[in-house]
Protein backbone atom coordinates (compact mmCIF):
# COMPACT_ATOMS: atom_id res chain seq x y z
CA UNK A 1 0.00 0.00 0.00
CA UNK A 2 2.71 2.40 0.76
CA UNK A 3 5.75 1.73 -1.34
CA UNK A 4 9.09 4.32 -1.10
CA UNK A 5 8.58 5.41 -4.39
CA UNK A 6 4.93 6.84 -3.79
CA UNK A 7 6.36 9.29 -1.32
CA UNK A 8 8.82 11.12 -4.13
CA UNK A 9 6.30 10.95 -6.08
CA UNK A 10 3.32 12.62 -3.70
CA UNK A 11 6.28 15.23 -3.04
CA UNK A 12 7.13 15.90 -6.42
CA UNK A 13 3.51 16.32 -7.02
CA UNK A 14 3.09 18.63 -3.85
CA UNK A 15 6.22 20.52 -4.98
CA UNK A 16 5.20 21.27 -8.71
CA UNK A 17 1.51 22.49 -7.45
CA UNK A 18 2.53 24.55 -4.52
CA UNK A 19 6.17 25.78 -6.14
CA UNK A 20 5.86 29.18 -3.96
CA UNK A 21 7.06 26.81 -0.73
CA UNK A 22 10.18 26.54 -2.43
CA UNK A 23 10.55 30.74 -4.14
CA UNK A 24 12.60 32.29 -1.87
CA UNK A 25 14.53 35.06 -3.72
CA UNK A 26 17.17 35.24 -1.72
CA UNK A 27 17.89 31.65 -2.29
CA UNK A 28 20.44 29.54 -1.93
CA UNK A 29 20.99 31.75 0.89
CA UNK A 30 17.90 31.04 2.59
CA UNK A 31 19.55 27.77 3.84
CA UNK A 32 21.79 29.93 5.56
CA UNK A 33 19.79 32.32 7.05
CA UNK A 34 15.98 31.69 7.11
CA UNK A 35 13.94 34.71 8.25
CA UNK A 36 12.26 33.46 12.04
CA UNK A 37 8.82 33.34 10.45
CA UNK A 38 9.77 31.92 7.29
CA UNK A 39 9.07 28.40 9.41
CA UNK A 40 5.54 28.54 9.55
CA UNK A 41 4.49 30.57 6.31
CA UNK A 42 5.44 27.55 3.84
CA UNK A 43 3.31 25.31 6.46
CA UNK A 44 0.52 28.07 6.01
CA UNK A 45 0.48 27.07 2.30
CA UNK A 46 0.71 23.46 2.48
CA UNK A 47 -2.13 23.66 4.88
CA UNK A 48 -4.22 25.19 2.53
CA UNK A 49 -3.34 22.72 -0.15
CA UNK A 50 -3.98 19.94 1.73
CA UNK A 51 -7.46 21.63 2.98
CA UNK A 52 -8.25 21.98 -1.02
CA UNK A 53 -7.90 18.55 -1.94
CA UNK A 54 -10.49 17.71 1.07
CA UNK A 55 -12.89 20.14 -0.06
CA UNK A 56 -12.83 18.71 -3.40
CA UNK A 57 -14.08 15.76 -1.84
CA UNK A 58 -15.83 16.83 1.05
CA UNK A 59 -17.12 20.34 1.17
CA UNK A 60 -17.52 20.57 4.76
CA UNK A 61 -14.12 19.88 5.85
CA UNK A 62 -12.31 21.54 8.48
CA UNK A 63 -8.47 21.31 9.77
CA UNK A 64 -8.39 22.04 13.49
CA UNK A 65 -4.98 22.43 14.12
CA UNK A 66 -4.40 22.28 18.11
CA UNK A 67 -1.78 23.54 20.83
CA UNK A 68 -1.44 21.15 23.93
CA UNK A 69 0.35 22.70 26.45
CA UNK A 70 0.14 19.84 28.80
CA UNK A 71 1.79 17.61 26.49
CA UNK A 72 4.09 15.64 28.05
CA UNK A 73 7.78 15.36 26.17
CA UNK A 74 7.62 11.80 24.94
CA UNK A 75 4.62 13.04 22.19
CA UNK A 76 5.82 15.42 19.59
CA UNK A 77 2.06 15.44 18.33
CA UNK A 78 -0.96 13.53 17.41
CA UNK A 79 -3.84 13.04 14.75
CA UNK A 80 -7.57 11.96 13.89
CA UNK A 81 -10.18 12.90 12.29
CA UNK A 82 -14.01 12.68 13.56
CA UNK A 83 -16.26 13.57 10.63
CA UNK A 84 -15.74 16.31 9.00
CA UNK A 85 -13.01 17.42 11.17
CA UNK A 86 -9.68 16.74 11.09
CA UNK A 87 -7.86 17.27 14.11
CA UNK A 88 -4.08 17.87 14.32
CA UNK A 89 -2.39 18.15 18.05
CA UNK A 90 1.12 19.43 18.39
CA UNK A 91 2.79 19.92 21.43
CA UNK A 92 4.13 23.79 22.13
CA UNK A 93 6.42 23.10 24.58
CA UNK A 94 8.84 21.62 21.70
CA UNK A 95 11.45 23.83 19.65
CA UNK A 96 10.73 25.21 16.68
CA UNK A 97 11.68 22.90 14.32
CA UNK A 98 10.31 19.56 15.91
CA UNK A 99 6.93 21.48 15.76
CA UNK A 100 7.15 22.39 12.21
CA UNK A 101 8.39 18.82 11.69
CA UNK A 102 5.11 17.58 13.78
CA UNK A 103 3.05 19.62 11.82
CA UNK A 104 3.87 19.16 8.38
CA UNK A 105 4.27 15.23 9.50
CA UNK A 106 0.57 15.09 10.74
CA UNK A 107 -0.70 17.08 7.45
CA UNK A 108 1.28 14.75 5.54
CA UNK A 109 -0.68 11.64 7.05
CA UNK A 110 -3.72 13.75 6.93
CA UNK A 111 -3.14 14.20 2.36
CA UNK A 112 -1.54 10.14 2.28
CA UNK A 113 -4.85 9.48 3.97
CA UNK A 114 -6.88 11.33 1.84
CA UNK A 115 -5.12 10.67 -1.32
CA UNK A 116 -5.60 6.73 -0.76
CA UNK A 117 -9.25 7.30 -0.21
CA UNK A 118 -10.02 8.94 -2.95
CA UNK A 119 -8.57 5.41 -4.27
CA UNK A 120 -11.31 3.87 -2.65
CA UNK A 121 -8.18 2.42 -0.39
CA UNK A 122 -8.80 2.82 3.56
CA UNK A 123 -5.51 3.15 4.77
CA UNK A 124 -5.95 4.73 8.37
CA UNK A 125 -5.00 2.85 10.69
CA UNK A 126 -7.50 1.01 13.26
CA UNK A 127 -5.76 0.28 16.44
CA UNK A 128 -7.08 -2.51 19.05
CA UNK A 129 -6.33 -0.71 21.57
CA UNK A 130 -3.67 1.90 23.12
CA UNK A 131 -1.10 -0.47 23.54
CA UNK A 132 -1.19 -1.79 19.88
CA UNK A 133 -1.45 2.06 18.67
CA UNK A 134 1.60 2.91 20.42
CA UNK A 135 3.48 -0.18 19.75
CA UNK A 136 3.28 0.67 16.04
CA UNK A 137 4.75 4.22 16.97
CA UNK A 138 7.23 2.36 18.77
CA UNK A 139 8.00 0.66 15.94
CA UNK A 140 7.94 3.91 14.04
CA UNK A 141 11.30 4.72 15.80
CA UNK A 142 12.61 1.85 14.91
CA UNK A 143 12.09 1.86 11.24
CA UNK A 144 13.65 5.24 11.12
CA UNK A 145 16.77 3.59 12.52
CA UNK A 146 16.67 1.08 9.52
CA UNK A 147 19.11 2.25 6.65
CA UNK A 148 17.46 0.48 4.39
CA UNK A 149 13.94 0.30 4.11
CA UNK A 150 11.93 -2.27 3.07
CA UNK A 151 8.56 -1.37 1.40
CA UNK A 152 6.74 -4.20 3.11
CA UNK A 153 7.12 -3.09 6.40
CA UNK A 154 5.99 0.51 5.49
CA UNK A 155 3.35 2.05 7.61
CA UNK A 156 1.20 4.50 6.98
CA UNK A 157 3.19 7.11 9.99
CA UNK A 158 6.52 5.76 8.34
CA UNK A 159 5.19 7.15 4.93
CA UNK A 160 4.44 10.38 6.08
CA UNK A 161 7.70 10.99 7.93
CA UNK A 162 9.50 10.00 4.53
CA UNK A 163 7.35 12.60 2.68
CA UNK A 164 7.73 15.32 5.53
CA UNK A 165 11.52 14.69 4.60
CA UNK A 166 10.51 15.20 1.06
CA UNK A 167 9.17 18.16 2.24
CA UNK A 168 11.41 19.59 4.45
CA UNK A 169 14.49 19.18 2.25
CA UNK A 170 12.97 20.69 -0.84
CA UNK A 171 13.71 19.07 -4.20
CA UNK A 172 14.69 22.15 -5.76
CA UNK A 173 17.74 22.62 -3.44
CA UNK A 174 18.74 19.34 -2.88
CA UNK A 175 21.83 19.22 -4.48
CA UNK A 176 22.49 22.85 -2.07
CA UNK A 177 21.82 20.82 0.72
CA UNK A 178 23.74 17.67 -0.37
CA UNK A 179 27.02 19.92 -0.55
CA UNK A 180 26.42 21.11 3.04
CA UNK A 181 25.95 17.77 3.99
CA UNK A 182 29.49 16.94 2.26
CA UNK A 183 30.74 19.87 4.56
CA UNK A 184 29.67 18.30 7.32
CA UNK A 185 31.36 14.82 6.65
CA UNK A 186 34.48 17.41 5.96
CA UNK A 187 34.36 18.80 9.40
CA UNK A 188 33.75 21.80 8.22
CA UNK A 189 29.94 22.39 9.62
CA UNK A 190 28.11 20.06 11.97
CA UNK A 191 25.04 18.49 11.13
CA UNK A 192 22.88 21.03 14.00
CA UNK A 193 24.33 24.06 11.06
CA UNK A 194 22.40 22.17 8.17
CA UNK A 195 19.29 21.45 10.27
CA UNK A 196 18.83 24.88 11.45
CA UNK A 197 19.28 26.08 8.29
CA UNK A 198 16.12 24.10 7.18
CA UNK A 199 14.87 24.16 10.29
CA UNK A 200 14.15 20.56 11.08
CA UNK A 201 15.38 18.34 13.85
CA UNK A 202 19.01 17.23 13.66
CA UNK A 203 17.67 13.84 15.07
CA UNK A 204 15.28 13.45 11.70
CA UNK A 205 17.94 15.15 9.31
CA UNK A 206 20.85 12.73 10.09
CA UNK A 207 18.54 9.76 10.54
CA UNK A 208 17.39 10.40 6.52
CA UNK A 209 20.45 11.65 4.83
CA UNK A 210 21.69 7.69 6.67
CA UNK A 211 19.04 6.02 5.08
CA UNK A 212 19.59 4.54 1.67
CA UNK A 213 15.99 5.66 0.78
CA UNK A 214 17.87 9.45 0.75
CA UNK A 215 20.48 8.56 -2.09
CA UNK A 216 17.48 7.21 -4.35
CA UNK A 217 15.68 10.36 -3.67
CA UNK A 218 18.19 12.26 -4.65
CA UNK A 219 19.16 10.24 -7.95
CA UNK A 220 15.20 10.69 -8.62
CA UNK A 221 15.22 14.39 -8.47
CA UNK A 222 18.42 14.77 -10.85
CA UNK A 223 16.55 13.22 -13.78
CA UNK A 224 16.79 15.19 -16.28
CA UNK A 225 13.02 15.54 -16.57
CA UNK A 226 11.81 15.82 -13.14
CA UNK A 227 14.44 18.64 -12.45
CA UNK A 228 13.33 20.71 -14.98
CA UNK A 229 10.13 20.56 -13.71
CA UNK A 230 11.20 21.36 -10.06
CA UNK A 231 13.68 24.03 -10.98
CA UNK A 232 11.11 26.16 -13.08
CA UNK B 1 -24.53 43.07 39.90
CA UNK B 2 -23.30 43.82 36.17
CA UNK B 3 -20.41 42.36 37.13
CA UNK B 4 -21.37 39.35 38.50
CA UNK B 5 -24.05 39.22 35.99
CA UNK B 6 -21.43 39.36 33.45
CA UNK B 7 -19.76 36.92 34.89
CA UNK B 8 -22.51 34.61 35.10
CA UNK B 9 -23.21 35.25 31.40
CA UNK B 10 -19.53 34.61 30.43
CA UNK B 11 -19.56 31.45 32.36
CA UNK B 12 -22.72 30.19 30.75
CA UNK B 13 -21.07 31.01 27.18
CA UNK B 14 -17.74 29.02 28.20
CA UNK B 15 -18.83 26.35 30.71
CA UNK B 16 -22.23 25.42 30.48
CA UNK B 17 -23.09 23.67 27.09
CA UNK B 18 -25.68 24.90 25.14
CA UNK B 19 -28.85 22.01 24.30
CA UNK B 20 -27.32 21.85 20.81
CA UNK B 21 -23.98 21.41 22.13
CA UNK B 22 -25.39 18.57 24.40
CA UNK B 23 -26.56 16.95 21.68
CA UNK B 24 -23.26 17.09 20.05
CA UNK B 25 -21.73 15.90 22.79
CA UNK B 26 -23.90 12.66 22.88
CA UNK B 27 -22.79 12.40 19.36
CA UNK B 28 -19.47 13.16 19.94
CA UNK B 29 -18.78 10.71 22.50
CA UNK B 30 -20.73 7.89 20.61
CA UNK B 31 -18.13 8.87 17.88
CA UNK B 32 -14.85 9.30 19.62
CA UNK B 33 -12.76 6.15 18.91
CA UNK B 34 -9.45 7.13 21.07
CA UNK B 35 -7.84 4.25 19.43
CA UNK B 36 -8.36 6.40 16.00
CA UNK B 37 -5.78 8.82 17.34
CA UNK B 38 -2.45 8.58 15.87
CA UNK B 39 0.19 9.55 17.71
CA UNK B 40 4.16 11.02 16.96
CA UNK B 41 6.04 10.35 19.54
CA UNK B 42 9.94 11.73 20.37
CA UNK B 43 11.84 9.60 18.41
CA UNK B 44 14.66 11.66 19.32
CA UNK B 45 14.22 10.61 23.17
CA UNK B 46 13.90 7.13 24.92
CA UNK B 47 10.74 6.99 26.76
CA UNK B 48 9.73 4.16 28.04
CA UNK B 49 6.34 2.90 26.55
CA UNK B 50 4.83 3.46 29.88
CA UNK B 51 5.73 7.10 29.72
CA UNK B 52 4.37 7.07 26.10
CA UNK B 53 1.14 5.40 27.09
CA UNK B 54 0.89 7.48 30.30
CA UNK B 55 1.12 10.26 27.75
CA UNK B 56 -1.43 9.48 25.34
CA UNK B 57 -3.78 8.79 26.82
CA UNK B 58 -3.81 11.84 29.25
CA UNK B 59 -3.36 14.07 25.69
CA UNK B 60 -6.26 12.09 24.03
CA UNK B 61 -8.66 12.62 27.53
CA UNK B 62 -8.10 16.48 26.95
CA UNK B 63 -8.72 16.03 23.16
CA UNK B 64 -11.68 14.23 23.49
CA UNK B 65 -13.43 17.35 26.46
CA UNK B 66 -11.39 20.11 24.32
CA UNK B 67 -13.98 18.65 20.97
CA UNK B 68 -16.89 18.02 22.72
CA UNK B 69 -16.63 21.45 23.67
CA UNK B 70 -16.68 22.87 20.00
CA UNK B 71 -12.87 22.93 20.29
CA UNK B 72 -12.91 25.57 22.70
CA UNK B 73 -12.35 25.01 27.03
CA UNK B 74 -9.99 27.06 29.00
CA UNK B 75 -9.80 23.86 31.57
CA UNK B 76 -7.81 21.37 29.22
CA UNK B 77 -4.74 23.78 28.24
CA UNK B 78 -5.29 23.32 24.70
CA UNK B 79 -5.94 26.11 21.99
CA UNK B 80 -6.84 25.93 18.59
CA UNK B 81 -4.26 27.78 16.38
CA UNK B 82 -3.90 28.83 12.91
CA UNK B 83 -0.23 29.04 11.85
CA UNK B 84 -1.22 32.86 10.04
CA UNK B 85 2.39 33.79 9.52
CA UNK B 86 3.37 37.34 7.36
CA UNK B 87 4.79 36.66 3.99
CA UNK B 88 8.65 36.79 3.92
CA UNK B 89 9.63 38.43 0.39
Amino acid sequence: MYDLNLARILAFDIATKIPEIYKLNNAPNCLVDVPTNYYFHDISRFESFCKEALLASNPKANIHIIDDYYAEVSVIGAYYELGDDYNIIINPNKNTCWRRFALIKELCSLYTNHYHRERGTETLHRFDDYQKSLESSVHQKNLIEKKNLDDSNLDSDTFAILLACEIMIPPKYRKYTNGLIDRVRSGEMTMNDVAQSLSMPEYILQKIVDMDYYKDSCLFYEDQKVAEIINK
Amino acid sequence: MLAVNNSINHLSKEVIPSVENRDGLARLSKDFQPEDVKFLLALNIDSSKEDCMAAAKEMTERLKVFTENGYSHSDTKLEKKKYVHRIVK
